[in-house]
């Protein structure tokens, strides 16, 4: 009979790994990124991406075939069957009409009211991503058509995000609710600026270091400000004020804006090639 | 080659394809916004399958290829989460855990839970504090979601990794502590001594 004997080997292999680990983590920290773990990162997605565009080609009509096979479950067979195939025309013609707004929203974009002197780059929303917490989406394009990381990303609406990876035919945007993104915001008709952070999908952006006093009222729509090192050009709409508030005792007001645009919901965007040593034009 | 060699290159294969499959995927196979994180299965599964030590391993492999997904974290912060959470796995299937039909499920249901929040709790340690100020609402759902796919898709996964790891000095091992822990008899995964596992155990223990 086999007998099982309890050995340490376990226990020292899985101390060298958690150390092998630590030592990764620590030379990508200490790299910000942008080192040879960094470029592994990128080079990994120029590879994937392709794939994954083409598995989306391939696995939607699959997915809208099967969603719609659900819907019906419940009905007798031949109901489901007839249903199947309207569902199935009405998901083509869906298709169609998706597929003419979102053309519509890509030609929109090349009228930004708010980046009119800054070239930009239009693009679609190809992935949701499937870290679930990281909050950002891939467009089809990247590199080769002049995106670089840093650079902001908005909609007709106002700013969406930020690119913070990019190969040579995709790009990573971070959104402007997730909680490693900052902007620069200017309240109008006054000097004070802030600084509004996102607090994850569907918080509102918190305003910090707005002074005490400061004319603000709810429903009101704050720009980038664009000041000198900032990473945004001035005057791209954030948010709307969602809520004004001073505690009692303190030195700033207490703002939250809603974004304009929803995260979720965006299929087409902008990318502007702009940066903070681009000179205004 | 070794039967061990031959399950280590079948676990790798299983990984890579786990991989693809995240990557290309796994964003379309959202329930309420939460992707199912098909690598950590596959370490639970190959815990569950094959003890502490292939856990680890296996748990280090996946996290190095789930890492090159994520942009904000740093990398090797999956790996470390995923290598504990392996090993962990492992070390209760071979001291606590008796093989039985629910034990998958339920296993990959916490170890899930727990990858999630160890993911957080890691990441706090080393600076990177944004991925726990989405809120505790959103945290918890994605730790429940992720744990009830990770507990759906387990049949199936630990069916492949079973598979996989067949003849790996862990799992010939942990058939041997079945057949001797089982109080009345091999314990139901029927893997004993007389079974196709048991011509490659002993090489490999008298390692």
């Amino acid at each position: 009979m086999a007998v099982y004997r309890r050995t340490s080997r376990p226990r020292y292999v899985v101390a060298v790994l958690v150390l092998a680990a630590i030592t990764l983590v620590t030379l990508d920290a200490r790299s910000g990124g942008s080192g040879f773990l960094g470029s592994v990162r990128s080079d990994t997605r120029a590879v994937i991406d392709p794939v994954e565009n083409g598995a989306h080609s391939v696995l939607q009509p699959v997915g809208n075939f099967l969603t719609g096979a659900a819907d019906y479950g419940s009905l007798k067979q031949e109901n489901q069957r007839l249903r199947n195939e309207v569902a199935s025309m009405e998901a083509t013609q869906a298709q169609v009409q998706a597929t003419e707004a979102q053309a519509a929203e890509v030609l929109g974009q090349a009228h930004l009211d708010f980046a009119a002197n800054v070239p930009d780059v239009a693009a679609q929303v190809i992935d949701q991503g499937a870290a679930n917490l990281e909050s950002g989406f891939e467009i089809n394009r990247g590199t080769g058509a002049g995106i670089a990381v840093g650079y902001p990303v908005v909609t007709a609406g106002g700013l969406i995000g930020t690119v913070t990876a990019a190969t040579r035919t995709h790009a990573t945007v971070t959104v402007l609710t997730d909680p490693t993104f900052n902007v620069g915001v200017a309240v109008p008709h006054t000097p004070a600026v802030g600084a509004a952070s996102g607090y994850g999908p569907g918080a509102p952006l918190r305003v910090a270091d707005i002074a005490k006093g400061t004319p603000l009222t709810k429903g009101e729509v704050l720009s980038t400000s664009g000041l000198q090192g900032e990473k945004f050009p001035p005057g791209i709409p954030v948010g709307r004020v969602a809520s004004v508030s001073t505690p009692s005792g303190a030195l700033q007001e207490m703002v939250t804006l809603s974004p304009l645009v929803d995260p979720g919901r965006v299929s087409a965007i902008a990318v502007l090639v702009w940066s903070s040593q681009t000179p205004a034009g | 080659m070794t039967p061990a060699v031959k399950a280590r290159l079948r676990l790798a294969a299983l990984l890579v394809v786990g991989f693809l499959v995240e990557a290309t995927f796994g964003a379309d196979l959202r329930i309420a916004g939460v992707a199912p994180d098909i690598m950590l299965l596959l370490v639970i599964c190959a815990g569950l399958a094959g003890g502490p030590e292939q856990g680890a391993f296996v748990g280090f492999s996946a996290g190095l290829l789930a890492d090159l997904l994520l942009t904000d974290t740093p990398f090797g912060l999956s790996a470390l989460t995923m290598c504990l959470v392996g090993f962990a796995v492992g070390v209760l299937r071979s001291a606590v855990l008796r093989e039985g039909w629910v034990l998958t499920p339920a296993v990959a249901f916490i170890a899930t839970g727990l990858g999630v929040v160890a993911f957080l709790g890691f990441g706090d340690l080393v600076g990177q504090t944004q991925l726990a100020a989405e809120g505790r609402a959103w945290l918890v759902k994605v730790a429940l979601v992720e744990g009830i796919d990770a507990a759906v898709l387990s049949i199936p996964v630990a069916w492949l990794v079973r598979r996989a790891s067949s003849g790996s000095t862990g799992a010939s091992r942990l058939s041997g502590v079945g057949v001797r822990l089982g109080p009345s008899g091999p314990l139901s995964g029927g893997r004993g001594p007389s079974g196709p596992l048991s011509g490659a155990r002993s090489p490999s223990r008298t390692r």
